[in-house]
């Protein structure tokens, strides 16, 4: 039986917590730059460790990658401006916020600097998710002839519930697996 | 002494943070309050500073080249001691105080007036988390070499093996809820590298509330931050043994 998605949060706390620590730094003192220095020091650990973090760490390796590609503007030969530095980190730390086990996406560079985090079940079943540099996530999804679109905000922490059961719903062909709790 | 009255006497507090965090308009350019806020604000912070997105690329073998992106993420509005911040962020508004620190019931009616100015020229939305967070370096006197982590801290960071390790570092972090109100702490305790015959232990302490609130509403938010104070308080006198709060309690 699938766990509940509370149970499931709770298990990746550790690190994601420590991630949104060093997210949220806003301290000015040598002393807080230090405590945020330690803490990425952390993080790196348990990212490097394929046990703790393994399909996560390809996930960021290719949209390192990605962003390497495309951080020049006019990547596309269309003008397209280079993918934003916050951008970057925003999908970095939305990747870390996804639950252990929850379907990781593909990456695409958009036009205006943002990143594509994209669930691909077929043609007509897909969810798309735009992260820019704000804590405001657009996305729209397609589910045959059905489609719909919202923004939601994320925290760097927790990636919102209903974000998680939408792409869980049409990546499961509708049917829902994981219940939010 | 309750949590809500604690003061010692030389605190070992190097910075104060109070981080409001925010949903701002979505077009809303950070960049575009800096004249606006810059005479709202400049009276009493002079030096204004864009705090520019940037990263390191460390490449083997090539030194690492800083990129600059261009993007602000943030204006810092600073006294001109350089002790005193205010910054309005692309998530939201921070006050920052360095030491020396008198007390937050002195710097409230300056965060007011920061705040206010804020709302007005960044028209936040809505506010989702309010933060308090002390940063204190305690320093910890060597006595023949060794320092007992015991004697200063109750919840001190211990080796697997007491007596055939010795501890060389440390990074003990944890998060919890408050049972009663729901607020978030979250503590750290790291050690800094030895300083003379001392050992410089940092405790970020922090509290916060997770809560939707309306950013025109000063007299909640104060009494928000005001039990956050409790709360980092109690965290505070739980994590020092008495014997480590009494140095503090001294002139």
């Amino acid at each position: 039986m699938p766990e509940p998605l509370s149970t499931v949060l709770s298990l990746c706390l550790g690190y994601v917590v420590l991630n949104g620590y060093r997210r949220n730094d806003s301290s000015v003192s040598p002393e807080g730059n230090y405590v945020a220095a330690g803490v990425r020091k952390v993080i790196k650990s348990a990212e490097d460790s394929q046990a703790l973090f393994g399909a996560k760490s390809a996930a960021l390796s290719e949209l390192q990658h990605l962003a390497d590609e495309c951080a020049s503007d006019d990547w596309d030969g269309n003008g397209a401006l280079g993918v934003d530095l916050c951008a970057f980190w925003n999908a970095q730390d939305f990747v870390r916020a996804l639950p252990d086990e929850f379907p990781l996406p593909e990456f695409a560079a958009e036009p205006d600097g943002s990143i594509s985090l994209d669930w691909i079940r077929s043609r007509h079943q897909l969810f798309s998710l735009s992260v820019g540099t704000s804590n405001r996530l657009a996305y729209a999804w397609l589910d045959g002839t059905n489609k719909g679109h919202g923004v939601d905000q994320f925290d760097g922490i927790t990636v919102p519930p209903r974000l998680l059961s939408q792409i869980q719903s049409i990546l499961n062909n509708g049917k829902l697996t994981i219940r939010i709790a | 002494m309750t949590d809500s009255v604690f003061k010692l006497k030389n605190p070992p507090i190097i910075e104060a943070v109070l981080d409001i965090e925010c949903d701002l308009p979505p077009n809303l350019k950070i960049e575009t309050l800096k004249s606006a806020a810059q005479l709202e604000l400049g009276k009493s912070y002079p030096k204004v500073q864009s705090v520019l997105e940037h990263q390191f690329q460390a490449r083997l073998n090539e030194s690492p080249e800083l990129t600059i992106k261009g993007g602000v993420v943030g204006l810092q509005f600073r006294h001109s001691d350089e002790k005193q911040v205010v910054q309005f962020r692309a998530q939201g508004f921070s006050f920052n105080r360095l030491a020396p620190y008198t007390s937050l019931d002195a710097y409230l009616p300056q965060i007011k007036k920061a705040w206010t100015a804020y709302v007005k020229l960044a028209s936040p939305v809505q506010i989702r988390i309010i933060r308090l967070r002390y940063i204190n370096r305690i320093l910890l006197p060597f006595v023949n070499g060794r320092i007992e982590m015991n004697e200063h801290f109750q919840n001190g960071p211990h080796v697997a093996d007491e007596k055939g390790l010795t501890l060389i570092g440390f990074l003990n972090q944890y998060t919890a809820v408050d049972v009663n109100t729901g607020y978030q702490v979250n503590s750290v305790l790291t050690a800094q590298a030895p300083e003379d015959d001392n050992l410089p232990v940092i405790f970020d302490n922090s509290a916060m509330a997770l809560e939707t609130m309306e950013p025109e509403n000063w007299t909640a938010i104060r009494s928000k931050i005001i039990e956050l104070r409790q709360l980092k308080n109690r965290i505070f006198r739980n994590t020092l043994t008495e014997t480590c709060l009494n140095r503090y309690q001294q002139s």
